[in-house]
């Protein structure tokens, strides 16, 4: 039995080739189309033809190289990346737990980089230390998320590697969470409505303050990420058919496993640091990804996420920015907007999608 | 708590609509219109108009035996809410008000103050003797009141949900002067009433003229029977303020003007008929979102405000930013902005203690025109010559 359903995982890859290339062009066709799209969108109107100018020559409008080059470009590329990394990172993490709906946060990746930002945001009003804006710097905001869901990944690893049951790992991290949560809330409750406020639209997600150095670190540890993911692609199809069996044909798991998690928190733990906790993509593109290939096969799934990931995130972001108007959304809201009914969906039909996962 | 927030340019909207919403859901169902009937002959309305000239939010009328101060609409967002408070001597009887009507025992000796505004009032008065609470006292400036906290004199009683009741109603205060930023704050004022404790609401800092601000200090001048010397303390003050307006509407230029720090991509403006707005306009620049009719601040595109105040001649109110590495640190790309190549960034926290209370919010309530002649140096360096800057500062390099 598990000969037969381990067969039919690596013939499902072959089946149907064409029919993916078909999909995997108009995915790519669409990704490149919403990505000029969006460096098009915004609240300032500039001619397609004034971005390519700004895009790749020096002599187009100055106002439009800077807003071009150091507002659009950026946001959009940030866009494409968290759409990557918090896919990938939600893909990897239903196959782990073999769950529909877990996401990439629920190692608790984002409430421990929540906490590192609301003890630098919040914690700074009730000390002694103030001493200038240090709290509220771009750098600063990334760094303390990092640490933050850095400790929780520690945690998580250390149990991980003593805890067999994989369930208990996911109970673990959601309890970890709501302990961190906890500790949010108290630090809430005590701070000033300023600082609550700058917490709160840290919470609400940006893509947009993203500066092209932090990109750098972006492309980095998404590039890292995701080439673990690939490497681990063979392995999470064999976690497919249930941990015991995987041990069973030579898996190590528990050396899998932290692997998985490294890649996760690398790919969610930076998005998070430099975007806030951006909600739903993680748990819905999977689903999204699995619905147009009709597949759970990594080799396909994997690619399949992450053009899925950029595509969503990508109109999302357009949505947020409200192109024509001045103001703008929060991409969390638009992104959890999109999200629910597709969580919705997934939660009616989930006799069906857990036969999937 | 300090109330730097609550007037800064960056307004508390999300979450104190979700306070609003969450906590206190049909919680403002009393107080609605009392309405200024007339009492009967045993007490006759002596003046009908006190002579209210900028501020919108209270009023107070004279009758033979006491005063009575109606505030209408007491925290942002709400409406046809009317308290009225009748300010009466201890011995005066009063049986024959009209229903919903709160009774404050003038003068008053012992006052519990919510927010730093209520200092620079007190203080305007001549009645911060009177102190015996603080709210969120690491904010607080006035040398005075920190030497009485230090010696215990004066009691932090917390801030925000963290208010001590039991500290409060060790005090024995004669009155707790609070505001509202929604309308929770009928929760805690039911609750200290319940202990027997007459609650105030001052609405000064939903006044967006710099004036009609001030002029919520004739509130606390009737608390103690003060009025005519603040009075004309404050049309001392009110004269200043104008005389500067004036020299500053003869100048040749006219300035443009940004304000605030971006948050992530959002960028918190206040609207044009904004505090800072009125400020910008009166001492002679032009505030860049001046056709914004609003007050509340608009969450703007950071690139959108890129695109319209790359150009501005200054850009005013930084946050807490002390030097320009602190606002880059914010975003690099502020760069990019005109103020900082031409070394016009000017921020109003020249007076701010160690845990970043802002003298600005505390004594500038009641030095509009100390504010006013500072901007105007800013902005027309010609005019006021020998003026040097109180609230606001030059923000440099490191």
């Amino acid at each position: 039995m598990i000969n037969q359903s381990v067969d039919q995982l690596s013939r499902i890859g072959y089946n149907g080739k064409k029919r993916y290339i078909l999909i995997f062009s108009g995915l790519a066709v669409l990704v490149i189309f919403l990505f000029l799209l969006d460096l098009f969108l915004g609240s300032v109107k500039i001619s397609f033809a004034d971005i390519l100018r700004s895009l790749f020559t020096d002599n187009g409008n100055p106002e439009y190289n800077t807003i071009v080059v150091k507002f659009r470009l950026p946001r959009t590329i940030t866009a494409i990346l968290a759409g990557f990394a918090l896919s990938v990172s939600g893909l990897q993490m239903q196959t782990v737990f073999r769950n529909p709906l877990a996401g990439p946060f629920v190692l608790g990746i984002s409430a421990g980089a929540s906490l590192g930002v609301a003890i630098l945001v919040m914690g700074v009003s009730t000390s002694v230390v103030f001493s200038g804006i240090y709290g509220l710097g771009n750098w600063a905001i990334a760094l303390a998320a990092c640490i933050g869901s850095g400790i929780i990944l520690f945690m998580v690893l250390a149990v991980s590697i003593r805890v067999r049951d994989i369930m208990t790992i996911l109970i673990l991290g959601i309890l970890f969470g709501s302990a961190t949560s906890a500790l949010v809330s108290i630090l809430q409750y005590f701070s000033s409505e300023s600082m609550l406020k700058a917490f709160m639209v840290w919470t609400m997600g940006s893509l947009g303050s993203v500066s092209v150095s932090q990109l750098h670190i972006l492309v980095i540890s998404t590039i890292i990420g995701i080439l673990i993911c690939f490497g681990l692609i063979k392995t999470l199809n064999l976690m497919l058919i249930g941990e015991n069996y995987a041990r069973s044909l030579g898996l190590n798991i528990k050396l899998s496993r932290s692997l998985v998690f490294i890649s996760t928190s690398l790919l969610a733990g930076t998005v998070t640091a430099f975007c806030g906790p951006i909600a739903f993509i993680g748990i819905a593109v999977p689903h999204i990804t699995r619905m147009i290939f009709r597949t759970s096969d990594h080799r396909i799934l994997v690619p399949g996420t992450m053009f899925t990931g950029a595509i969503v995130l990508l109109v999302s972001d357009m949505i947020s920015q409200l192109p024509g108007y001045d103001i703008t959304l929060p991409i969390n809201s638009v992104t959890a907007l999109l999200g629910i009914p597709i969580v919705i969906v997934i939660v009616i039909r989930s006799k069906k999608i857990s036969s999937f996962v | 708590m300090n109330r730097p927030f609550t007037c800064m340019s960056m307004r508390f909207g999300p979450v104190k609509t979700w306070l609003t919403i969450i906590l206190f859901t049909g919680v403002i169902s009393c107080r609605q219109n009392v309405g200024n009937q007339e009492l009967d002959n045993a007490s006759i309305k002596i003046g009908g108009n006190s002579g209210i000239k900028y501020a919108k939010g209270f009023n107070i009328e004279y009758f033979s035996d006491h005063k009575r101060i109606t505030i209408f609409n007491p925290w942002q967002g709400a409406r046809e809410i009317t308290i009225t408070y009748c300010l009466a001597d201890e011995g005066t009887n009063l049986n024959d008000l009209p229903e919903e009507t709160e009774v404050i025992r003038v003068p008053v000796e012992r006052i519990i103050c919510m927010s730093t505004t209520h200092i620079g009032m007190l203080d305007f008065t001549g009645k911060l003797n009177t102190l015996v609470g603080v709210s969120g006292s690491v904010y607080i400036n006035n040398s005075w009141v920190r030497n009485h906290l230090d010696d215990n004199q004066i009691l932090d009683i917390g801030y925000d949900q963290n208010i001590h009741y039991e500290k409060i109603v060790a005090l024995k205060p004669d009155l707790v002067m609070t505001y509202g930023v929604g309308s929770e704050v009928t929760g805690y004022i039911n609750k200290l009433k319940e202990l027997g404790i007459p609650v105030i609401i001052n609405g000064d800092y939903l006044e967006q003229s710099p004036l009609a601000k001030a002029e919520w200090v004739k509130v606390v001048a009737s608390l103690y029977g003060s009025n005519e010397l603040v009075n004309r303390k404050f049309e001392l003050l009110e004269k200043e303020y104008h005389e500067v307006k004036k020299l500053a509407a003869k100048a040749t230029t006219k300035p443009t003007v940004m304000i605030g720090l971006p948050w992530k991509d959002a960028w918190y403006i206040p609207g044009g008929n904004s505090f800072a707005a009125n400020f910008i306009r009166d001492a002679g620049g032009s505030f860049i979102w001046e056709d914004k009719q609003s007050v509340e601040a608009i969450p703007f595109n950071i690139e959108a405000v890129y695109e319209q105040a790359r150009d501005a001649d200054f850009w005013i109110n930084t946050g807490i930013a002390q030097s320009l590495e602190d606002i880059l640190s914010i975003d690099e790309r502020l760069i990019d902005f005109k103020p900082v190549i031409l070394g016009t960034i000017y921020n109003n926290n020249n007076i701010i203690n160690e845990f970043g209370g802002n003298d600005y919010w505390e004594s500038g309530i009641m030095n509009p025109h100390k504010i006013l002649r500072d901007l105007t140096k800013i902005f027309h360096p010609g005019i006021l010559p020998d003026h040097q800057l109180v609230y606001y500062k030059k923000i440099n390099s490191k």
